[in-house]
């Protein structure tokens, strides 16, 4: 028998706080060591490519102090701008990798390939506090356990990913949380909370106008649902001023803070509140036949005053270029404008919008019970229910524009399939528990049995203490659902005992499916380190390709310290942080014109290319080349983002040019003449026919295209190679010099050499001749 | 140093003997062997066995293991050469002239001039031309051409936008390439743009000379006395002069700047006093200095001009400025750096004619303000701080009125 006095549902509660514990601590030690599998697979190793740029800054931050770091002006990168990078970039995740000079043990790569991975345990535990605030314990358990492991997040959090994100989603969740938290309480205290933490978010991620912007949504929706109270205000109102001063302290977004277009929603609603507020006020002060004389008068001057300061706004916004939106922000809310306008913003494959399978693959089953959450949300509608469907709404809505943001969505999804999973859970095993306790009284036994097995595994925690914390839920929801007189059914009636045990089977059966599926996704898709390959061999074994490391490690031992290093703007973190060398652009793509003028060199015939890097002072160029081995992402399948990028500021490059007769872009005989003639071509496919990269395949056969080249004989007048990498992945080349003589000069008065002395010379003369 | 001298045939060791002993004289070791000698070599596995070489060539080819590739391989490695050859050029010579900037006209033809020949050499074809027009440069010619120069020999051209070769000695504009002896209407090579001796300063600073005659530099040349078309006295020839001009050019004696010492520190700025910092900051105020000299006949002295330049260039010169010098071969010059920040370089390019280039650069960015550098409470600001004051004094009167 359950014991219902006070002392036993003290020890009870007691129990259940020592298990949440336990289960919590099991959560965040899967959702750890589940991104690790990069290192076991791989090697502890940062990932991709704007790791290596906060890797970097890290290590910048741990030699110079954080003054310099925040007056970091780069030579290295964007040469012969610089890069003021401690005013254009995001210090979030850059301070996580700082450690105490001298550097201890754990050098900065080891601190920055970990970073990842226990910001995910933080993230679990934030998103458990703000389902808690939300709905309650169960619910919190739930959405722990599925944002620990759900693919989307690992895609991005992996050991070595030291990217932003792997911060940031952390911050997200924890700034909803402190928000609701303030919600709920209406304590000051709170809301100072609420404001480091905005700040923690605004210095990590650009994300930060996700929840400048979701905020003012909640709070206008409050206000339009007539939800207005002091601890709205208390919430929302210091959020706005002070994180306002917050965002501008950042010197990334500075007076942006005020005057960018993303950041206006949160001072209207501000503004708006304050009316709101002020017509309860006076409702509450004046008779009713005076409040609606007051009304009246108020109407008409604040619509009065609302169209003169609308008209102002407007005419501001109006007078700059992007209606006052930074052209990312654009293209979320047009998603076809970016494809239109930047083509620098849609040649990244992360800003294409996802393909239905990735919604399965990268959320699994939160896809399916998410809508059930929202549909939760409403039974009953609190402020924080309103705040997590808000969240959930407009997540999916942003992660349909691009793939980037299923990141966002990723809380969201797991949130409201957690709030799904503990409702259904509970409503199982208290049907459960109702049909026991009215049959037998065995179920003591049993009890225990479910408890000691809940702190073993995480799983099995989910569900003996989404029972418990559901249980409390469920009798809230009960009482509330009455008061409300709920739309769906305001009696609760148990389950018959086998199809809750039946239904409790599922739902094991779903979750376990789902971690099944997570940890493969996890060890087969989303470890790889993009920066060392992988490939099975026929015998089974493993074959590495590490041709990026091999090529960084030759141009940082045989090239000058000062040489300046071109290459399409993917490569330029990596070069600058693995081969420390001067790079012409990166992956930070502030200035196009500078990515466009690279761009055209590599359009361009040789000639062209080699006046473009000369004045660029470039001594070295590299490409990258998959016709070897079939490695797909290489530059001649990044060209036309080239061609497109260059010729938006260069007009003489025209893509139709460099397309095959029938329109397609082809590398084979069909290829476009301005393609055959192109640097990167040449520089792609230079003594590539030689080399007989397959066993059988005819010469010049290209792996990752199939299809044998349209030119395969031709030789290299402006650029000398000096290194090609084991797998031909990376191709480094050297500009040449400036003739030592002028011999090729045009001269009217001249008497050609004839032949046949020609013939006895033998060997190269030097440079460029 | 080692000079190697390849000879057309021996007969010239005899004619050109104050040539060969003038070279001799200026401390050279000189190796003479004939042009087509099968065991000649100029370098042996990686090390070149000579320092400069003279090619008096003619119809022969170089024998041995030197070809053109391998002349020019010695010459890009930054030795010199000094060619001379005549109407009978092989086409191997031509070549390797060409190679080095400097067109030779076809063998057979001469320079043959009607009106400016010596009467006493050259009343057969005319082709034994008195040249006067040499170029105006004290580092090849310091004291300019007292007399004409004898020449007889083949034409030279030089490309009109070549950067290294320029004409030390030009025909008259009367002068013409073409066969003796032939009447002919028209001439590709005539006037001023004909070449008599050409000189070529090669990016890395090697130079080489080409002469389009043998007998410019012999000992009977030496010895004549000019004499013009009408039976006129000229007085003595300039060839001696000339020949030890050219060959002192070519072999580094004359013309040669070194430049050293590029320095470069801030007068006033955040790092004032700093030598050669890392980087500037926008509007610092800066010196830039490097030392000149030029080189000749073995001893450096200070160089004096007021035309050499340096530039402050992040793709485009941001600044030019002139530098002054103290006339002990210090040039500097003080220069604000702009109120743009980038990686910046100094560039200074002096190319003059004759004149060894001095191509200088020094890569220093320059960074914009830090956070607390900027000017402070500045009069523009006190509205803002009033401001400020006064909303914190209106909310204490306020709260105060409010709560008590």
């Amino acid at each position: 028998m359950l014991d219902f006095t006070p002392a036993g549902t003290a020890r009870r509660q007691a129990y259940g706080n020592v298990v949440v514990g336990l289960a919590m601590l099991c959560i965040c030690v899967l959702a750890s060591s589940v991104r690790l599998f990069s290192v076991i697979k791989y090697e502890s190793v940062i990932h991709e490519f704007d790791p290596y740029f906060n890797y970097r800054v890290s290590r910048f931050l741990t030699e110079k102090g954080f003054y310099e770091t925040w007056d970091f002006f780069d030579s290295f990168t964007w040469y012969p701008l610089g890069r003021v990078v401690g005013g254009t970039m995001y210090p979030g995740a850059a301070w996580v990798g700082w450690h105490p000079p001298p550097p201890p043990p754990p050098s900065p790569p080891q601190v920055c390939v970990f970073t990842a991975p226990l910001f995910s345990a933080f993230c679990a535990l934030s998103t458990y506090l703000f389902m808690k605030e939300v709905r309650g314990q169960g619910a919190g358990l739930a959405s722990a356990a599925i944002i620990a492991v759900v693919p989307s997040y690992i895609s991005r959090s992996v050991a070595g990913s030291y990217d932003l994100e792997a911060v940031a989603i952390f911050a997200l969740v924890f700034v909803f949380y402190l928000y609701v938290k303030t919600l709920n309480t209406g304590s000051l205290k709170w809301a100072t909370a609420l404001f480091f933490g905005y700040l923690y978010m605004v210095a990590s991620w650009g994300g930060y106008s996700f929840i400048a912007n979701l905020l003012p949504i909640h709070c206008l929706a409050c206000i339009v649902f007539q939800r207005v109270s002091a601890r709205l205000y208390i919430a929302y109102a210091p959020w706005v001023i002070l994180g306002a001063l917050a965002a501008a302290n950042i010197p990334v977004i500075g007076f942006n803070a005020v005057l960018m277009s993303e950041h206006m929603a949160s001072f209207f609603v501000f503004g708006l509140l304050h009316a709101a507020l002020a017509i309860q006020y006076i409702q509450q002060m004046l008779p009713p036949r005076a409040y609606s004389a007051a009304k009246k008068l108020v109407l008409t001057f604040g619509t009065t005053a609302l169209a003169v300061v609308m008209a102002l706004v407007v005419s501001y916004v109006a007078a700059s270029p992007t209606f006052g939106w930074t052209g990312r922000s654009l293209s979320l809310l047009d998603p076809t404008y970016a494809s239109k306008y930047i083509p620098i913003i849609a040649s990244v494959s992360e800003h294409q919008p996802p393909s239905w399978s990735s919604y399965f693959t990268d959320l699994h089953i939160s896809s399916l019970l998410a809508p059930a959450g929202l549909l939760l949300c409403f039974r009953p509608l609190t402020d924080a229910s309103l705040f997590l469907l808000l969240y959930g709404v407009t997540a999916v809505y942003f992660s349909g524009v691009m793939v980037r943001l299923m990141l966002v969505l990723a809380p969201a999804a797991c949130c409201l399939a957690g709030l799904a999973l503990s409702e259904v859970t509970s409503y199982l095993a208290t049907s459960l528990a109702a049909a026991q306790l009215d049959g037998d009284s065995a179920q003591k036994q049993g009890k225990k049995a479910e408890d000691g097995a809940g702190g073993q595994v995480a799983d099995f925690g989910l569900r003996s203490t989404a029972d418990k914390g559901g249980k409390k839920g469920a009798k809230h929801a009960k009482k509330s659902a009455s008061a409300d007189s709920g739309w769906i059914s305001d009696t609760w009636r148990p389950l018959p005992k086998d199809v809750a045990i039946v239904g409790l089977i599922l739902v094991f059966a779903g979750t376990s499916l789902f971690y099944k599926h997570s940890v493969y996704v996890a060890g087969e898709m989303y470890s790889a380190p993009s920066i060392v390959l992988q490939s099975r061999r026929a015998d089974g074994g493993i074959k590495v390709f590490d041709d990026f490391r091999e090529a960084y490690a030759w141009l940082s031992y045989n090239t000058d310290p000062d040489a300046k290093v071109a290459s399409w703007w993917d490569y330029g973190y990596q070069t600058t942080a693995m081969a420390n060398r001067t790079v012409i652009v990166d992956n930070n793509t502030w200035n196009n014109t500078h990515i466009a003028t690279v761009g055209r060199a590599m359009s361009s015939p040789e000639r062209k290319a080699w006046q473009i890097f000369r004045s660029l002072d470039v001594e070295y160029v590299f490409v990258v080349f998959g016709g070897f081995i079939g490695y797909p992402s290489d530059d001649i399948n990044k060209f036309l983002w080239m061609v497109r990028i260059g010729g938006g500021v260069f007009p003489e490059i025209k893509e139709p040019n460099y397309l095959g007769s029938d329109g397609n872009y082809r590398v084979d005989d069909q290829a476009g003449k301005a393609l055959l003639d192109s640097t990167m071509w040449k520089l792609s496919y230079y003594r590539f026919a030689d080399c007989g990269p397959m066993f059988g395949a005819p010469r010049g056969y290209d792996r990752v295209r199939n299809t044998v080249i349209g030119k395969t004989d031709f030789e290299l007048k402006y650029f000398e190679e000096v290194f090609t990498s084991e797998h031909w992945m990376m191709r480094i080349y050297r500009v040449l010099d400036k003739p030592n003589r002028d011999t090729k000069l045009r001269n009217p008065r001249r008497t050609k050499v004839t032949k046949k002395a020609r013939s006895k010379r033998r060997g190269a003369s030097g440079a460029l001749s | 140093q080692r000079v190697l001298v390849l000879l057309n045939d021996a007969g010239l060791e005899q004619s050109h003997s104050s040539f060969l002993k003038g070279l001799g004289a200026r401390g050279y070791q000189v190796d003479i062997k004939p042009i087509t000698d099968k065991s000649l070599q100029l370098k042996s596995w990686d090390e070149w066995l000579y320092d400069k070489l003279v090619i008096l060539g003619s119809n022969k080819e170089l024998g041995g293991a030197a070809d053109v590739a391998q002349v020019v391989e010695f010459v890009d490695e930054g030795h010199d050469l000094l060619l001379a050859v005549d109407s009978q050029v092989s086409e191997e010579l031509r070549e390797l002239a060409q190679e080095l900037g400097v067109d030779i006209d076809v063998k057979g033809h001469a320079v043959i001039d009607h009106f400016a020949y010596d009467s006493q050499l050259g009343a057969a074809d005319h082709a034994a031309v008195l040249a006067d027009s040499a170029v105006q440069s004290p580092a090849v010619l310091p004291g300019g051409l007292p007399w004409p120069v004898l020449f007889r020999g083949i034409a030279l051209s030089v490309p009109a936008d070549s950067e290294t070769a320029f004409l030390a000695l030009s025909g008259s504009p009367t002068a013409y390439s073409g066969k003796p002896g032939v009447a002919q209407t028209d001439a590709k090579l005539a006037g001023g743009s004909l070449g008599l001796v050409a000189l070529a300063q090669l990016r890395n600073n090697a130079r080489v000379a080409v002469a389009g005659s043998l007998d410019m530099c012999s000992d009977a040349a030496y010895a004549a006395a000019a004499t013009s078309r009408t039976g006129q006295s000229l007085g003595a020839v300039a060839n001696r002069a000339f020949c030890d001009a050219i060959s002192k050019w070519a072999f580094q004696e004359r013309g040669v700047l070194r430049a050293s010492g590029l320095s470069h520190r801030v007068v006033e700025g955040a790092e004032a006093g700093a030598v050669a910092p890392e980087r500037y900051r926008v509007n610092d105020l800066v010196e830039f200095s490097v030392q000149i000299h030029e080189c000749a006949d073995g001893a450096c002295t200070p160089y004096k001009a007021d035309d050499v330049q340096v530039e402050l260039q992040m793709l485009d010169p941001y600044v030019r400025a002139t530098l002054a010098h103290d006339d002990a071969g210090r040039f500097a010059v003080r220069v604000t750096v702009p109120d743009t920040y980038g990686v910046f370089k100094w560039v200074l390019e002096y190319r003059r004619l004759g004149y060894s280039f001095i191509e200088l650069t020094e890569t220093v960015p320059i960074r914009p303000f830090k956070h607390h550098e900027y000017e402070r409470f500045i009069v523009q600001a006190y509205p803002y701080y009033a401001s400020v004051a006064s909303m914190m004094a209106g909310f204490m009167a306020v709260g105060f009125f409010f709560l008590y």
